[in-house]
Parts: structure tokens; sequence; C-alpha cells
């Protein structure tokens, strides 16, 4: 099955690609539009699937021993895709990021479906995570893989990875504004023409699949509110609130990974574990379990009726039950817990005001739930306009647009004081991986070694005389000379007219010193496969202005800090052009 | 159009693998098939005017663009020859040999040397040259030991129809040229450059047949223009030598 | 510039089969071995358009610690430098790291996911097949046992595929100064029309200079024919892939020919450009 679509691109392509050819934006409209449908329609799958299972577990859920069904399911999920798909747990979103950063959107055929089951395993069962990432890795590698269909270009490719994630977030919340905004702010990383117009085409399709298959819902609904000046200044402090929690649900996350990573035991009785851990949490509050869009609802409703310190403790049993299911092998994203926490801190600081100030008139509660997701999705991902737009369309409350840019760009930023990179990209910060385009990291990461070398350096033997090499090189125009072993051709050393400068001059060493002598062999070398991160900071460490490129130990060219600016100049202006 | 990615890379002045990369990456209107880069040559253009970049006019077809290198090949050698200083010979033949030039002092013998010089259509053009060797001498004598001196004007003189030459002048009597050694001139090499490049190419060629003892002891007996001419051939001929 | 070849080491005795057949040829074609030691059980490589993650099979991972060091002694062995070996630079989730692609040739034994124990000379496993249809270089194949080849076989159809093939087989000639033999399973063409293809792909010179033999197969059955080429031949072929209906109809003559010669076998995907 997964090399049927290796197959099919292999069939003779038709004449109708030809048509298609001659104009690039409406090849990736069209071929957009299909992805959005496919990543909508999948998308579509993963909520019917949770809907089925959660009235599957719904009865038994009473039982004492239910605390052992979001274990299982977990188990179920990592077991899946660490057997049969053989892919590595997590939520998915960086390695799309990944491969959109490093090779144009190249994604595997599995992983258009793997996430999808693995998650549904661990959300149905009851496990605190969300559908988003995952929905999110499949319409990307559902893109990418219709790119590799049409054997498209980078460019393209990495364009249709954000028709199928857009099209796919706008199917599962109904949200088409949100998926094009997420898209370009996360996911693609710069906002040109020519990637938004397919985005936003394949953002409506994946939302027209939704409301064709399951009517056009708003996901919770709410009264009316009328916001007075008063609350918007009480923002403020919901915003620093949500800051707060966003970066505690981050470090425990962190935190909880780390402790799995340190058990020696298979993955699937991690997960099984950490999946108890949570149902045992959920046995007690229930709220905490699954994606939680019940009790958001119910909040945004302004019918939850929990007091101030049984929400305070809601908080935090969400905190560490999605720390649990994610951090310890659960298959699931970060969103829907981040809509939870953030309407359970929204309805934490609505009754701690009320509390202070018992007498001013604030606007119902369901508001305060609604602002604290936006701050908690804006904080976590520190994509402040995503938050804004997810939540105004979610909630269908353009009203509270004043409050919600607010909260989300306070919150946005006192997250960025304490965690620099946001949840999605800190592990490919830390590596390194994280190549945005027209970035110094990602022209750097384009160029390699084998394009900025330069050849025409003359070799000489190591044996020569002084006085011959003077010969040589009064006919060269360089100040470097790679010596070669005569026999075997191998790189032994370099000179650098700098280094021999004080015995050119002297007739009397002409005949009686050898280039092997005068050569430098602990002279830096580069391979043709070096990083050029890498290869700059040896130069800046040496102080070197260029260094020999050495594969194999043959001596291959010279690179040097000005080629690589001529080159590194060209390729920024080519990406910039794109 | 259909080219070699080679043929392209070299059209555009980029390497090869960074054409392949862009081609991949989709940063350049040009497609592969089966190894071939196809495109249109109107979008290139403009592509490559919008990045700065600059497309050669690209050889089309392989067995013609053979033909294209080849003739580019011929017209950058025609380039380097014409740029290419010329050897001693060629320099000297140009300049002539005088013979008994007249003259005591430094100024003298600059005079009478410049005065005895054929090419010189307007006596405008001597009288600058005149002065820009006396300006060179009182700088510094040009006398450089063993009994010659090297008169040259102070910065190069182009007079734009005269190559570069060297006039080759025997003194009558040898005279006191104020030389680095004190010894009496008996030869002068009015060395007469365009540009500074080739002033220092002759000069280079010269100073290196005047180390030869053999050389002085040939010019101490004052040969005939054939014979002279004959003797700097061979001369340039260990200098032109790999 | 260098050649290099992409051995993915086992070491196992199968392994060390293998590297011998990989070591045999570098040396005979002159190109730079390049090994890697996998330590984890799955990798990914990437190449133009198309991501093929390789599962590897348990017996990649045995005994790590004298890996190296048996892989330099097996190179060695047949004369060659050190080989270089490959610390994988980027990783796509933390045990799936990402190995380059840019080689000249690779190597893969017939099947690389499943166990060795399970296949003779089964069919060739799925991820060998991807990385044949994708890669800009052709694949070495290898059989069970070392054996020094000591002649070229190419498989000529006629096919454009089959002509990078006969290309490949010409330098490989060149390069080894093995002599080389085509063989040919004539269809409804006459030996002229082959000739004409060659002459149209400007290899009949070539052609000349390396030819041994060019053998026209009698019988219409391919399996048998097979008997005619000599067991100790390199056999170059291209793989042409024509879809899954055609192959489950007609069968692909890749799968016929290497379920029936044990030799060693270079593929030539329809990605790879032979240099000249």
């Amino acid at each position: 099955m997964m090399d049927f679509l290796a197959c099919l691109h292999k069939i003779k392509r038709p004449s109708w690609r030809i048509l298609f050819r001659f104009d690039d934006r409406l090849l990736l409209i069209s071929i957009g539009a299909l992805v959005g449908c496919c990543s909508g329609l999948a998308a579509l799958g993963l909520n019917r699937g949770l809907i089925f299972m959660f009235e599957l577990f719904s009865g038994i859920r009473h039982f004492w021993w239910a605390f052992l069904i979001p274990g299982a399911g977990a188990a179920l999920s990592s077991l899946f895709l660490e057997k049969i798909m053989k892919e590595g747990a997590g939520h998915g979103v960086p390695e799309v990021l990944y491969s959109v950063s490093r090779y144009g959107g190249l994604m595997r055929f599995r992983s258009g479906f793997s996430r999808l089951i693995s998650s549904c395993l661990t959300i149905g069962s009851g496990g605190s995570a969300g559908p988003e990432a995952p929905v999110v890795m499949s319409g990307a590698a559902i893109g990418s893989n219709i790119a590799q269909l049409f054997s498209l270009n980078d460019r393209q490719r990495v364009s249709l990875v954000g028709c199928g994630t857009a099209g796919a977030l706008a199917a599962i919340f109904n949200a088409p504004i949100a998926g094009i905004v997420f898209t370009i702010e996360v996911i693609i990383g710069e906002w040109s023409a020519l990637n938004i117009v397919p985005i936003a085409v394949a953002s409506v399709c994946g939302a027209q699949v939704c409301r064709l298959l399951q009517g056009n819902q708003i996901a919770f609904t709410h009264l009316k509110f009328g916001i007075d000046p008063v609350d918007t200044a009480a923002c403020m402090g919901l915003a620093v609130t949500t800051a707060i929690v966003s970066v505690m649900l981050t470090r425990a996350l962190r935190i909880s990974g780390r402790r799995a990573r340190r058990v020696r035991l298979p993955l699937w009785v991690k997960a099984f574990a950490g999946g108890c851990a949570v149902g045992a949490i959920g046995f007690f509050l229930p709220d905490v379990l699954g994606e939680g869009y019940h009790s958001i609802r119910q909040m945004v409703e302004g019918t939850f009726s929990a007091g101030l310190l049984f929400v305070v403790g809601l908080v935090l049993a969400k905190i560490v039950a999605t720390a649990f299911t994610l951090g310890w092998g659960g298959s699931g994203g970060i969103f829907a817990p981040c809509l939870v926490i953030g309407s359970f801190t929204g309805l934490m600081y609505h009754r701690f005001i009320d509390m202070i100030w018992p007498g001013v008139a604030w606007v119902n509660e369901g508001c305060f739930a609604l602002l604290g997701m936006a701050g908690l999705v804006s904080g976590i991902l520190q994509a402040p306009l995503t938050g804004i737009f997810l939540i105004v369309e979610i909630t269908g409350g353009y009203e509270v647009i004043l409050p919600l840019i607010l909260v989300s760009a306070i919150s946005t930023t006192v997250c960025h004081a304490f965690e620099p990179a946001s949840f999605y990209f800190k592990d490919l910060v830390e590596k390194g991986y994280f190549l945005r385009p027209r970035t110094d990291a990602r022209v750097l990461a384009d160029l390699s070694v084998t394009e900025l070398v330069e050849k025409d350096c003359m070799v000489v033997k190591k044996d020569m005389k002084l006085g011959d090499f003077v010969r040589v090189m009064q006919k060269s125009h360089r100040n470097f000379f790679p010596v070669e072993d005569e026999k075997s051709g191998e790189y032994l050393g370099l000179i650098h007219l700098d280094d021999i400068r004080e015995y050119l001059f002297d007739p009397l060493l002409y005949e009686t010193v050898f280039l092997e002598q005068i050569m430098d062999t602990q002279a830096p070398t580069v391979g043709l496969d070096d990083d050029l991160v890498q290869v700059l900071d040896r130069m800046d460490a040496a102080h070197l202005f260029s260094m020999p490129v050495v594969a194999n130990n043959r001596f291959v060219g010279m690179i040097s800090k000005a080629t690589l600016l001529d080159k590194y100049r060209n390729e920024l202006i080519v990406q910039a052009h794109q | 159009m259909k080219l070699p990615l080679k043929e392209l890379a070299r059209a555009l002045n980029i390497p090869p693998a960074t054409v392949d990369r862009w081609i991949r990456q989709g940063s350049i209107p040009v497609r592969l098939k089966e190894g071939a880069c196809v495109f249109s040559r109107h979008s290139l253009e403009k592509w490559a005017r919008e990045n700065h970049l600059t497309l050669q006019e690209p050889a089309t077809g392989a067995p013609q663009s053979r033909e294209a290198h080849k003739d580019r090949e011929d017209g950058e050698n025609r380039e380097n020859r014409k740029d290419r200083p010329d050897n001693l010979e060629a320099a000297m033949t140009h300049g002539g040999v005088l013979y008994n030039l007249e003259g005591d002092t430094v100024a003298e013998i600059l005079k009478t040397g410049v005065a005895r010089m054929p090419f010189f259509d307007s006596p405008g053009k001597k009288d600058t040259l005149y002065e820009s060797l006396l300006a060179r001498e009182e700088l510094m004598s040009t006398g450089i030991g063993r009994g010659v001196a090297v008169p040259h004007p102070r910065t190069p003189l182009d007079y734009g129809d005269i190559p570069a030459l060297i006039t080759t002048c025997f003194l009558r009597h040898p005279a006191d040229y104020r030389a680095v050694d004190h010894k009496p001139v008996f030869v002068l090499f009015f060395l007469i450059c365009p540009s500074a490049r080739q002033h220092l190419h002759l000069l280079a060629r010269l100073s290196f047949c005047l180390r030869d003892d053999a050389f002085i002891a040939f010019l101490k007996e004052i040969p005939e223009p054939a014979a002279f001419f004959d003797r700097i051939a061979r001369l340039d001929q260990r200098f032109d030598a790999p | 510039m260098e050649t290099r070849l992409l051995h993915i080491f086992r070491n196992t005795p199968l392994g060390r089969e293998i590297l011998l057949q990989s070591s045999y040829f570098c040396r005979m074609v002159n190109i730079h071995p390049v090994i890697y030691v996998p330590q984890f059980i799955k990798f990914l490589m990437y190449f133009d358009n198309d991501v093929v993650q390789v599962d590897l099979d348990g017996s990649y991972l045995k005994a790590p610690e004298t890996a190296k060091v048996h892989a330099v002694e097996i190179v060695r062995s047949q004369g060659l430098p050190e080989p270089d070996f490959i610390e994988p630079k980027n990783f796509t989730a933390s045990t799936l790291p990402d190995i380059p692609v840019n080689f000249d040739f690779m190597c893969c034994p017939r099947s690389i996911t499943d166990l060795s124990s399970k296949i003779g000379l089964g069919y060739i496993g799925p991820r060998v097949r991807r990385i044949v249809q994708s890669a800009a270089f052709p694949v070495l194949i290898p059989g069970a046992v070392y054996k020094p080849w000591k002649s070229v076989a190419v498989m000529f159809g006629g096919s454009a595929n089959a002509v990078n093939a006969l290309r490949l087989g010409i330098r490989i000639s060149r390069l080894s100064g093995m002599p080389m033999n085509v063989y040919t399973q004539p269809g409804r063409r006459s030996r002229q029309d082959y000739e004409k293809i060659i002459a149209a792909y400007h290899l009949d010179r070539d052609m000349e200079r390396c030819l041994g033999k060019w053998e026209f197969f009698d019988g219409p059955d391919l399996e048998a024919n097979l008997y005619h080429v000599p067991h100790d031949a390199l056999v170059v072929m291209g793989a042409y892939g024509h879809g899954v209906i055609r192959e489950m109809l007609f069968g692909s003559v890749m799968e016929k020919v290497q379920a029936v010669l044990p030799n060693n076998l270079l593929i030539v995907g329809p990605k790879y450009q032979v240099p000249m």
C-alpha cells in the first residue's frame, strides 16, 4: 500500500500536465484546492473517530478501573507508531517544520495517516491532548505527497504542505482564517502572495468540506458580551496570568518529557504509565480528560459552576494531565489542552477579580474564558495572530476583538521573555534546524562547500625546491599553494605566502629548502560535506580568510570568505525574489 | 530553449551545483528534462535581471556551442595578445639602435638621444619626453652600474600610436652619468612604455639580461644591430621557456 | 571529483560478504567506499522528489562495538585505503537520522528491511526498489557470497534506461579493464534496430572499443536464456517503473533477472545520468 503512491508517480505523465505547466500560480491554486479537500477530509475523519471513541467509552467511565482506559489507549497508540508505522512519538509539528526548512517539505506517505490513528487512540481513550497537531501533520504529509505525485519543485511543494496544513486546521475548527494565519505564521514563516493565495484557497476548501459534511457549526457559541473599558483594563492582568500559566505548561511538558526519557522501559510501557496517571486524575476530575471541548463550551456559555479554588485545581490538574499524556509517549497536540487550560485560567481570573472587587459589574465569565484561551494559545505558540483569529472564529465573537488583541499581544511578549522559542520551535532551534527563508541560517544551509570551492589553485609537489617554487609563484595570482605528495597525490599541507615571505628573497635558500620543510601541515581543512556554519566558525576562530577543501586526503580547492560573500549575496537575492 | 546544465551554468556564471539546486528548489524558471535544462529565454532573462545576475549569450545546441566556445577562446587569446607586454626583442626592434651618441652630462646625453629618436612626429612630444626623462634622473640616477643606464620617463607616457619600445644608444665616449657605482656609462637603454605594467615587465627582463656578465662583455664590443637583436632574441627565449 | 559508494554495513558474516563485494567493486572501478554503521533501526534518505524511510532488520545493529574495526579490516583486505564513515548530522526525529544522498553508487542487499534469513533470491525489497527509482545513483545489489567478477554483462533491451545501463557498462568496463558483453532478448526488433538505437545515442564507437560479444538470445523464455550469462559477470541493467498495473500483468524484467541470476547486479534507475 505504501508503495502504491510511489508507483503511481512513475506512470507516464499525460499531456494535461502541459496545460498547467504554463502558469505556476494556476497550477498551485488548483492542486492546493485538491490538497485542501483531502486534508479537510482527513481532519473530519479524525473528528468522527474521536466522537465514536468518546461514545464507546462514555458508558464505562464510572467503573473504578476506568483509569486504565487512557493507559491502554496511549500504549496502543505508542505501539502503533513504534512497531507498525515505525515512526517516533511526539506531536509532529516540529517534523513538518524540519522538512519544510531543510528538504523543501518532503514528507513520508505514512505520516499522512499515522498520527491520525495514533492520536485518535490516545485522545479517544481520554488522554489529555488535542487533535490539531496530528491533523496538521497529516495535512502537511498529504500536501507533500500530492506535490511528489506531480513532481513539483521545492518551492511549490512547500506551498502545498502549507495548503495541507491550512485545509486540515480550517476543517477541524471550521476556522478558515485561523488555518491561513497559522500556516503562514508558524509553518511557512513568510508572507508572500505566491504562498498565500493557494493556502487561502486550500483553507476555504477544507472549511467547505467540513461544512458540507458536518454543517456550519461554530464550536463554542456564547451570549452577547457587553465589554466596558474597565473589562479591557482587567484583561491586562488576565494576559499576565495566562502568560504565567503558559510558561508553567511549557516547563511541565519539558520536565515530564525529560523524566520519561530517563526511565528505561519500553516506550509503550511508559505511555501506558502516563496514560494511567491521566486516567487516575480524570477519575476525580473528568474535565481534564480528552480534548475537553465540552467543558470549554460550558465555560464560554457561562454555565460552569465551580468555585475559585476548584478552578485553580483544574488548571493545575489539566497541566499535569497534559504533561503526562504528551511527555510519556501519548500522541497528540498541544492546541486543545491550551484552549481548555486557557478557559480555566480565564474563569479562574474572573472568579478572582470578582472576589476582590465584588462591586464592579464585570462582563460575563464566558468572555474571560474566551480571552484566556487566546492568551494561552498565543503564549504557548508565540503566534499572536493565530491566537486572535482562532478564537474569533471558533467563538464567533467579533465584539471581543479589542481585549482579545491586547491579551494575545501581552501574553506573547511576556512568554517570550521566559521562553525565547515557542513550543513548536524549541527543539528545532536547539539543534539549529530552524531555518526560515531569507535568514542567515537558511542561506548557509542551502549553500554547500561544493558550490563555493575555487579550483584555480596551483598545486605544488612536496619535494619542489624553493627556487622552483618562486617561479611557480610568479605565475599564480593566489596566496595559497597546496602541497601534494608526488606519488599518492595526497594532500600534505599548505603554503601561505605570508608565512614564507622572509625566505623568498634569500636566493641562498633557493636550492637548499624544500617545500616539505616550510609547508604548514596543521592548517585547518574543510571537507566537502561540512556545514558552512561550522566552516565559518572555524575560519573566525583561526582568523583565516580562506581554507583548503580536502576530500578523502585529496586537495579539491580553496574556500574563501570573498567567494562566500559573492555567493551568499546571490543566494539571498534569489531567495528574496521567489 | 534547451541547454545542458553546464552550459547554462556557464552562461549565468554560477557553479553548476548551485543551478541544479535552484532548479530543484524552484528559484529559477528552468525545468530539468532528461538531464537538460528547458526554459524560456525571455523569462530567464527577466529573472536574471531581477536577481542581479547576467545571462551571457548561451550557445544553442551541443556542436554549435563547442564552436562558439572556441570562438570565444580565440577572442580571449587575441585580447591577451594585445594586452600582453611585448618581449625584449620586439621592444628593441621598435626602438632601434643608435650609435655614437654625443654628450658629456646627463642632460646633454638625454637631449641628443631624444633628438635622434625617429618615431616622434611633433617636437612637442620630444620636449615632454625629454622633460620627463630629466625629471626622473633628478629623482635618482638611472645609471644602474657596470656602465649601463636605463633612462625612462618619470610616469608612463602614452602617445597612443607608439608601442612600448627600448632605444639602445651606444655613447661615443663613456660619460659620467652619476651612476650608482660611479663608473662611466657607455650604453643607455631608453625605456618608453605606454603603461606601468609593460614598463615593469620590460625592466624586469632587461635587468635580468644585464646581470649576465657575458652580455655586458658583448655590449662593450658595440655589436651591429643584427647581432645585437639576435642575442636579445636568444635571451627572450630563455625567459619564455617554461 | 572523487566517486563515492555508500555502503550500509552490518556486522554479521553476511554483512562481511556484502562489504567484500562492495570493496571489490570499488577497487575495480576506483571508487572510495563510504560506510554507514547504523545506530538506529531506521533512517531516511531525502531524494529530489521523494523521501524513503529505510527500516533495517535487526541484524544491522548487532555488535556495534566491533563494527568499525571489522569494516576497516574488510575494506583494507581488498587493498583499498581506509574508508570514510558517515556520522549522521541531521535527524528528522531523535531516532531517525537523515543519510545524505550525494553519492555516485550505493550498495544494497536484495532486501534491506526483511530478515536476511527469509530472502534467498526472492524479490527485491520495496525499499530497495524505491531507492532505485528515486536515486540519482545506480544501486549495486551484490550476491550473497563474495565472488570477484571477471567481466561486465549488460542487459540491453533498447529503452532509454537500457541505454543508460549500456553507458554505465561501457564506463565500468573501461575503468576496470574487464571485457564487456551485451545480452539482448530480442522482441519484435532486429539486430539492426538495436544498432540504430545505439548509433542514435552516439555510443557506436564506444561499443566497438569495449564490446566483447553481443549475444542475442534465441529462445523466447528469458529465464532459460539467462543461463548464457557467465556466472562471474557483473550484470548491469536498467530498471524502469512501469506502474503497478503493467507490472502486475507483465512482471518486471528486473525482478525476473534478479530472481534467476545470483550474480552481482548493478541497477540503473530512471534518474541516473552517466557522467561522460
